[in-house]
């Protein structure tokens, strides 16, 4: 690129190329490898980088992030300044004495930011049986699993 | 303290808890790691409280006595800690500031007998790193360092 001839007018030696993202790793604040990258997603008018789309791997859904997600870019990784909602999903839930309730099948989202409103949680042998959607306020802490303020009792009376 | 009852019901005792029930439970980390089942309750055997218990990790993990400064929460389904365990770091990935995966943590200098540590070592195929507790980022899914990588001359260097 250095040796390339330059017409943009801007200073263009501390940007990236898209050929430099593609195909890096993806790890949110945690250090979860969430995917790598698939897409670069710019937008047709202003030509703004706008976000990233994710490869979560063989059988799961992609994931498209908007730039404001994005920490750095290294030359090793793209970093995220969060932890994604949707890898919530599959998580064991515990009530408030540590009993099992399920785990989280699905997540509802506000709007289309990266804020938890609710989990949905299955519980039965292979999650086959009555779902709860647990509002997000009664999340107390996610780890490796998802921590209640509330008993599995009290869910159902909700 | 001094009571003597005949008992009819058991929900004359619910503010205490029926420790036999207890054996066989999850004992589960702060963020809902499930650490492994209630395998001892130990009391003190002048005081008769309660010290800790032991929990077992399955068949070829040892199992760990964990003291009662640890307890959040005690019920019949589980015992929940206030903590998570420094001890099951090892295995989880290392990864610098820069995103960069330099290894597997493999041992833990824990300070004595308690969950604090001093260091943690970190083994990649070729490397070993000594890694103190204060150079530590964040502990969570990985290992986060306050390091940066340097590919070329291949050492770790303190982020900006």
């Amino acid at each position: 690129m250095m040796n390339q001839k330059s017409i943009s007018g801007k200073a263009i030696e501390k940007t990236i190329t898209s050929e430099e993202i593609l195909g890096k790793d993806v790890i949110d604040i945690d250090g979860s490898n969430i995917g790598v990258v698939e897409k670069v997603l710019i937008d047709p008018k202003s030509l703004d980088f706008v976000g990233i789309s994710i490869d979560k791997g063989f059988l799961k859904r992609g994931l498209t992030l908007g730039e404001n997600y994005i920490d750095q870019v290294t030359d090793h990784a793209v970093l995220l300044k969060i932890r994604v909602a949707y890898e919530v999903k599959g998580k064991n839930v515990f009530d408030k004495d540590g009993k099992i309730i399920g785990i989280v099948t699905s997540i509802d989202l506000e709007g289309e930011k990266n804020i938890i409103s609710s989990i949905n949680v299955k519980s039965g042998f292979l999650t086959v049986g009555k779902e709860l959607s647990i509002p997000a306020g009664y999340i107390k802490a996610i780890g490796e699993g998802v921590m209640l303020t509330i008993k599995k009792e009290e869910i159902k009376k909700e | 303290m001094n009571e003597l009852q005949v008992i009819r019901k058991e929900e004359s005792l619910e503010d205490t808890i029926n420790i036999s029930r207890v054996l066989g439970k999850h004992a589960v980390s702060k963020g809902g790691t499930i650490i492994g089942r209630v395998n001892q309750i130990r009391i003190n055997k002048e005081t008769s409280e309660i010290e800790g218990v032991v929990i077992s990790r399955g068949l070829f993990k040892k199992p760990v006595y964990v003291g009662r400064s640890y307890f959040d929460t005690i019920s019949h389904e589980a015992i929940i800690l206030n903590v998570e365990l420094s001890l099951l770091l090892r295995g989880k990935k290392v990864i610098t500031l820069d995103g960069k995966v330099i290894g597997s943590v493999t041992k833990i200098n824990r300070k004595g007998n308690t969950n604090d540590f001093d260091s943690i070592i970190v083994r990649s195929l070729w490397k070993k790193f000594l890694i103190p507790k204060g150079e530590i980022k964040e502990m969570s899914s990985s290992v986060i360092l306050e390091y940066k990588y340097d590919e070329s001359k291949k050492y770790l260097w303190k982020g900006d």
